[in-house]
């Protein structure tokens, strides 16, 4: 393998971070030794670059310059920069959990009268814990990824969420990361979420940061097991500094008769990238993925899906929409896997990106891999600017220029958002759509 | 199908067919320049499957570099339908002829573009490759 | 007293080709002016111009809208004075409720002159008044703007607009195109109502038909970019008999 590759600038000074790093990392024993061979695996690959045919359009090599230190555990000062940020974005009837500069944070979060079968733990617990067997399943995520190798040996913090069999949370569970603002740092995190048979729950994970915050790097993963016949819908705000680097990524297995409703928007960050792998393992499963991406000045957001069919009547629909200005440049990557076995398998996907701007890029691969015949599959992807008709209609019934597109990118997100089943989750989705659009007026 | 001048339009329709043990890929970038004014592409990208050991694969580039660049793509994987099938059939047509009478409208859109004597060929072409992967 | 509104030897080009070559019309308030002609005479481009739809270069000549030159106003602009044009096809705009559109508009519009905002309760009795009186069931409103409307509808909602924004000058543009005789009638209903002495119209058509309707105090003929006859509304009806030919010639 292309080690010396890996040593350029960067794949040095990570190697450097990692050591300096060890000994504040949590798990002892088999985790450490995990730990290692995990950033073995990640120097053995490096910064993903564009020759890699996964990164063809998100190169780290050019896109993540400096390598930031850990960041140290938050002091009072942090966490209350952090309480101030969290005032802002606090949702109204949700459970919080915290995580401040990749820590979590107890005093922030809502930890009391916890639901019958919620149990939260935090991921450093986890790994200092001698639970092989929860051990495995947090490491069961994509080795050969570097990113996620990475954040597998560099990972400090999470939660750790389990709900039991036949339990249905009435109130939304919401993981907020918070960068604080301190000297530039980078985070690393995993969190795990798993819903037990014919459970039910909503889980929102938000990306914030304080006011002061603006060069730092999330490395953030999330495990999610859906049970039999269970239900989870979920929502991924990223919202992070306009100087802030996210990379993010999530493993989801969806079991028998269960639902999967998931809805992504980007409004914050320089550089990110969401990679999601979703493995449909269970007959008569249903899986929904809807995002949005709203860029301009120069920010650069990549989403990338697998949607693994393994098994037969299943559904799949993806819907993603990129709004595009100034030198915004979208990546929209969306692979969907039919296995040999999953016959009678229905999958959609459609991405759309808006150009508002000569100078934006939007670049689109929608793929389809099909092992089974007796399949329904097909996936459209469209391209453009608004359309000067609908424009002019809306211009001749008195609306100024920025109110008409205001209102056509509206709709042309609308789409997408309105898949969120939660009505105040949907308006939180919708308010940060708004506050992107008044930015630009 | 890269776009550099003004005012460009293309459109590339693929038909892939895959029987037996076959496996069909389609690999296409589509891309518009920053100074590619008004470039218009339709890409339909359809795949048709016969047998359950065949594989189908799509892998389209779509990569836009100005707003007035409009892109349109569109891809689907089917199988034949048992439904139309057996309504052939019904009317007195073989398995295999009714196979390959979908097969031929299915690439219909693609062969009408070739010059008779190259369409007749490809047509027959067709039917030779088709022939004992129904059954 | 000032004309609504003068057109002055308008001349217009689209793409290097000439469309208008010298049009003049004066249209003062509480007149029907009805503009017939053949396909390509340049009617539909002259409601356009008037309009602001991009794409039209003028020229020469002036557009006077209660004395003020009308060509330097964006569209948007020329809306809040009064200009309102009914869509030959009005555009279908599929996630944008009718509602919140109607509603964006009307508030664009009183924002531009000034005048203060209506909040949603204000709003939404307005718009029940109106849709009641054309008998737009208010389910309509719900939906995407003109999606899924059929001709009728879309004509309609057009009229409903109008109804709603009561703009000064209301420009028809081929309002019967893809109508039935039903579907006419009841818009045509719609126009009347709003017919009245601060208000002029200017419909665009190429048959008499919807003129049966719709009522006009003065008539002109348009052919290959001018006005080569003006008349009362017998000009319709004479044009009816004869046809379109004879003037091709006066032009040419």
């Amino acid at each position: 393998m292309n080690v010396a590759l890996a040593k350029t600038d960067t794949g040095t000074a990570l190697g450097e971070a990692f050591a300096l790093a060890r000994p504040r990392l949590p798990g002892g024993g088999k985790v450490a030794n995990t730990r290692q061979q995990a950033f073995e695996a990640y120097e053995r690959i490096g910064l993903p670059n564009r020759r890699i045919e996964d990164w063809k359009y998100t190169d780290l090599r050019v896109l993540m310059r400096d390598v930031l230190p850990l960041a140290p555990a938050p002091d009072a000062a942090a966490l209350s920069r952090a309480a101030d940020a969290l005032k802002l974005h606090a949702i109204d009837g949700v459970r919080k959990l915290v995580l401040v500069d990749g820590v979590f944070a107890p005093k922030l979060s809502d930890l009391g009268k916890l639901d019958a079968g919620l149990t939260i733990r935090t991921l450093r617990d986890v790994l200092e814990a001698d639970d092989a067997a929860l051990h495995a399943k947090l490491f069961a995520l994509d080795a050969a990824n570097p990113m996620i190798a990475l954040n597998s040996a560099m990972m400090t913090d999470g939660v750790v969420i389990a709900v039991a069999d036949g339990t249905r949370l009435a109130q939304p569970v919401h993981v907020i990361h918070i960068a604080s603002g301190g000297l530039p740092a980078a985070m690393f995190t995993r969190s795990m979420f798993s819903l037990g048979k014919e459970a039910a729950a909503t889980l929102v994970e938000s990306y914030i940061c304080a006011d002061d915050a603006e060069n730092y790097q999330v490395h953030d993963s999330m495990v999610i097991h859906i049970g039999d016949g269970a239900r989870l819908d979920h929502v991924r705000l990223t919202e992070d500094s306009r100087e802030a680097f996210n990379i993010s990524s999530s493993a989801i297995t969806v079991g028998h008769k269960a639902h999967f409703n998931t809805f992504g928007m980007n409004t914050g960050t320089i550089v990110s990238r969401y990679q999601a792998v979703i493995g449909i393992v269970g007959e008569h499963s249903q899986v929904e993925t809807n995002g949005v991406n709203l860029l301009n000045g120069r920010q650069h957001a990549d989403t990338t899906l697998v949607m693994n069919h393994v098994a037969p009547n299943c559904s799949s629909r993806e819907v993603f929409r990129a709004v595009l200005d100034d030198r915004g440049h979208s990546v929209f990557q969306g692979r969907i896997n039919v296995h040999q076995p999953a016959q009678k398998t229905d999958a959609k996907m459609m991405t759309r990106a808006l150009l508002l701007s000569d100078e934006a890029e939007a670049d689109n691969k929608p793929e389809l891999e099909i092992f089974a015949d007796d399949v329904q599959c097909g996936h459209g992807a469209t391209t453009g600017a608004l359309d000067d008709s609908l424009l002019f209609y809306l211009r001749a019934r008195g609306m100024t220029e920025k109110q008409a597109q205001a209102l056509l990118i509206q709709a042309f997100v609308g789409e997408a958002i309105e898949s969120i089943v939660n009505d105040d989750l949907r308006e939180l989705a919708i308010s940060a759509a708004e506050r992107w659009l008044a930015a630009r007026a | 199908m890269i776009h550099l001048g003004k005012n460009t339009t293309s459109r590339i329709i693929s038909k892939g067919i895959a029987a037996g043990v076959s496996q069909n890929t389609y690999r296409g970038l589509v891309t518009a320049h920053r100074k590619a004014t008004n470039a218009r592409n339709f890409t339909a990208c359809d795949s048709l499957l016969i047998g359950d050991k065949c594989g189908a694969h799509t892998v389209p580039y779509i990569e836009a570099k100005n707003s007035s660049a409009l892109f349109e793509h569109e891809a689907t994987t089917s199988k034949i339908s048992e439904d139309v099938l057996f309504y052939c059939v019904q009317r007195g047509l073989s398995q295999e002829e009714a196979v390959g009478l979908v097969v031929n409208g299915f690439v219909k859109d693609v062969l009408q573009q070739l010059p008779m004597e190259f369409a007749v060929e490809a047509q027959k072409l067709i039917s030779i490759s088709l022939e004992g992967s129904v059954g | 007293m000032t004309a609504l509104l003068q057109v002055k030897n308008l001349q217009v080009r689209v793409e290097e080709q000439e469309i208008l070559h010298g049009l003049t019309l004066t249209v003062n308030a509480g007149e029907v002016h009805a503009i017939m002609g053949p396909n390509g005479s340049g009617k539909s481009t002259l409601s356009h111009v008037i309009a602001g739809k991009p794409g039209y270069e003028v020229t020469g000549g002036e557009i006077l809208f209660k004395g003020e030159d009308l060509l330097d106003m964006a569209p948007d602009v020329r809306s809040a004075k009064g200009v309102f044009l009914a869509f030959q096809y009005p555009v279908e705009i599929p996630g944008v409720t009718t509602m919140t559109f109607l509603r964006t508009a009307l508030n664009a519009q009183r924002k531009a002159r000034g005048e203060a905002e209506y909040l949603v309760p204000d709003f939404l009795r307005k718009v029940r008044e109106v849709a009641g009186s054309l008998n737009i069931p208010m389910d309509m409103l719900k939906r995407g703007v003109n999606v899924g409307f059929s001709g009728g509808e879309k004509k309609r909602n057009e009229v409903l607009q109008m109804a709603l924004f009561q703009p000064s000058l209301c420009i028809l543009d081929e309002m019967d195109s893809g109508l039935d005789i039903d579907a006419l009638r009841v818009a045509a209903d719609g126009v009347n109502a709003l017919r009245s002495p601060e208000r002029a119209m200017v419909v665009i058509t190429h048959y008499q038909r919807l003129l049966n309707y719709i009522v006009p105090d003065h008539v002109h003929v348009m052919s290959k970019g001018r006005v080569v006859k003006s008349g009362g509304k017998e000009l319709a009806l004479e044009l009816e008999a004869t046809g379109y030919a004879q003037y091709e010639d006066v032009a040419a």
